[in-house]
């Protein structure tokens, strides 16, 4: 509304000058705040996308969409302090969706494994720091093959070291549901990936 | 889960994220969330200009006393194109809800298909196989006969036919897919000779009905068929007549299609708990994640045949996949005469089984295998060779029966 308009309809043109800046001055913290929160928060974002997804672009995408919801609610968001674990609960529900398309991952877990057990023979000739990656390799591979709520309890439990209670509520599922996922993550883990039990399954660290 | 060493998890957890590279996201943000207003503002513009040409064209049709209607005379209406449901694959993307049955079974009986199934009869007394056998009758080659489908289970045998006129080349003797959780039915009616596909049919396994979910074109040639998405609720189809062919989902709920991923092209089997899915790709098998991620690419030579491999079905774990051949006629190839080790790259010995005549069908079946073997003119002997150390059973079933499914 104008300033003449507002004379018009009897009110003073100078108060609701005012009252506009200040809507306008808000506008602009509110969106100095979300700036900042996007710049400070992705990172940390990016590194929990990338081990849901196994794949930078992927996880770029996955961020940038949980963040574009963040930015629709950001007004509610700002005042309730929650634009975090609002953004994570997000990004959780995109990936725990059972179909997702995009670029395909190609992750040739037999032949990482292979790699594993080569690294360990001493195939490699670079000792413990080629076992420590190849372990990396074949876990990375390994984790492809969960399902993406299997993918995305572990990533909560044992990376983001959520509670359980933590863990259901960002993933909106029962607690319940979190105890039996990670069980059956770990389960299917040792399976597909029985190379790995040696260093995640037998207290044995390297 | 108590023996997990967590420490060395989240540090090697923690080393893989560490290969995700920072990037600023936050002009992409802005750009996305500016575009997705857009996007409403837009919709919100049409839905209203649907609402106000709506009414205006119900104030047009509205008798009007000044405008001196004739009696009798009818303003003649033009029906526009109905817009396809075409909604994303991401899940973001909304799937419309048309107000269709909420399960994937349909409950209207919709008069438009050629075909109806029904009624069921039911004859006890059977030999079974542990689980739930799905096989169909009739559909010998050139067969003018009624298409029969048939669900063995428990010893009891319940039948029911597809009533209506069948020809030999019918897209149904060759389309016939029954979905993961069993309780429906789908086929494609048209002729498999002239490439234009037809109507995609899907009924209840249990008398609740069937409907059209698409009038056209679905296709039912070679490896085209429909085949069923693990939810029970999607197929996989093609679309389109002659070459022009695009590979879509399909909710059987609302008939709303989302694109399949590009990489799918005509045969492709899910593994029965829905966690991979293969499909051949220029030479190579190809079995991928649920969520898209290809876990193996391997080259193949079924070193049979002129057309190569056909993709059939995959085994839970991803690890084994039945493949056929490939035919160059618009027939559908059903089961697979050879199973491939992806980790060895290797052909599965099928001990006693002859794997390179065909005259065996083998079906993954989750973690099992199906054999159809002694195949003869009179019967044939469906065998189950069940995964770990359970023993295996068999059955005789009259004819030669097509095996389609198996729920163990």
């Amino acid at each position: 509304m104008g300033a003449s308009s507002a004379a018009a309809a009897g009110a003073d043109p100078v108060e609701l000058a005012n009252s506009g800046r200040e809507r306008s001055a808000g506008a602009d913290t509110l969106t100095d705040e979300f700036d900042a929160f996007v710049r400070a928060r992705t990172p940390s974002l990016l590194r929990s996308a990338f081990l849901l997804t196994g794949d930078q672009h992927l996880a770029e995408d996955l961020v940038q969409n949980a963040l574009i919801s963040t930015h629709h609610a950001w007004r509610r968001l700002h005042r309730a302090g929650n634009a975090e674990a609002y953004t994570r609960k997000v990004m959780y529900h995109l990936q725990v969706a059972w179909w997702r398309r995009g670029k395909v991952v190609e992750s040739l877990a037999g032949d990482v494994a292979e790699t594993l057990r080569g690294a360990r023979r001493g195939v490699s000739g670079t000792g413990d720091h080629a076992t420590a990656t190849a372990v990396r390799v074949t876990l990375q591979a390994a984790l492809l093959r969960l399902t993406n709520r299997q993918r995305a309890v572990l990533v909560l439990r044992f990376f983001e070291d959520r509670s359980e209670v933590e863990a259901a509520e960002l993933m909106g599922v029962s607690v319940g549901t979190v105890k039996s996922q990670t069980a059956k993550a770990l389960a299917r883990l040792r399976t597909i990936a029985p190379e790995l039990n040696e260093f995640y399954f037998t207290g044995v660290a390297r | 889960m108590n023996d997990l060493n967590s420490q060395q998890f989240h540090a090697d957890l923690a080393e893989i994220a560490d290969l995700a590279m920072p990037v600023d996201l936050h002009d992409r943000v802005l750009r996305g969330a500016k575009l997705q207003s857009r996007r409403r503002a837009v919709l919100v513009s049409f839905t209203a200009f649907v609402v106000v040409a709506a009414g205006g064209a119900a104030f047009a049709l509205a008798p009007h006393p000044s405008r001196g209607a004739m009696p009798g005379s009818t303003p003649a209406a033009s029906i526009s194109e109905t817009p396809s449901h075409e909604t994303s694959p991401t899940p973001t993307g909304s799937t419309p809800s048309s107000g269709a049955a909420g399960s994937g079974t349909p409950s209207a009986l919709n008069a438009s298909a050629r075909l109806t199934l029904g009624p069921w009869t039911t004859s006890s007394g059977k030999p079974s196989l542990p689980g739930t056998l799905y096989y169909l009758t009739g559909l010998a080659g050139g067969s003018t006969g009624k298409i029969k489908i048939n669900v063995l289970a428990g010893g009891t045998l319940r039948t029911a036919t597809l009533r209506g006129s069948a020809g030999p080349y019918d897209c149904a003797r060759q389309s016939i897919v029954f979905s993961p959780d069993g309780t429906s039915v789908a086929w494609v009616e048209g002729d498999n000779r002239t490439l234009k596909g037809g109507a995609l049919v899907v009924a209840s396994l249990h008398g609740g009905g069937q409907k059209v979910v698409m009038s056209g074109p679905i296709r039912c040639d070679g490896g085209r068929g429909p085949k069923w998405m693990p939810d029970s609720h999607g197929l996989v189809v093609s679309m389109g007549s002659g070459n022009t062919v695009a590979v879509k989902i399909v909710d059987v709920r609302t008939g709303a299609t989302t694109a399949a991923p590009a990489a799918w092209g005509d045969y492709l089997a899910w593994s029965a708990n829905g966690a991979y899915v293969a499909y051949g790709e220029q030479g190579k098998i190809v079995v991928a994640t649920a969520t898209g991620a290809v876990v193996k690419r391997l080259r193949y030579d079924i070193n049979c045949c002129n057309g190569g491999f056909s993709v059939q079905s995959v085994s839970n774990d991803g690890r084994y996949v039945g493949v056929s051949f490939r035919n160059s006629d618009p027939d559908t190839v059903r089961n697979a005469m050879k199973i491939v080790d992806l980790t060895t790259g290797g052909e599965v010995n099928l001990g006693q089984l002859p794997p390179h005549t065909g005259a065996v069908e083998i079906m993954l079946a989750g973690a099992d295998r199906i054999f159809c073997i002694q195949i003869t003119s009179t019967s044939t002997e469906v065998e189950l060779d069940p995964a770990g150390n359970h023993a295996g059973s068999s059955i005789r079933l009259p004819g030669q029966p097509q095996i389609r499914a198996y729920l163990p």
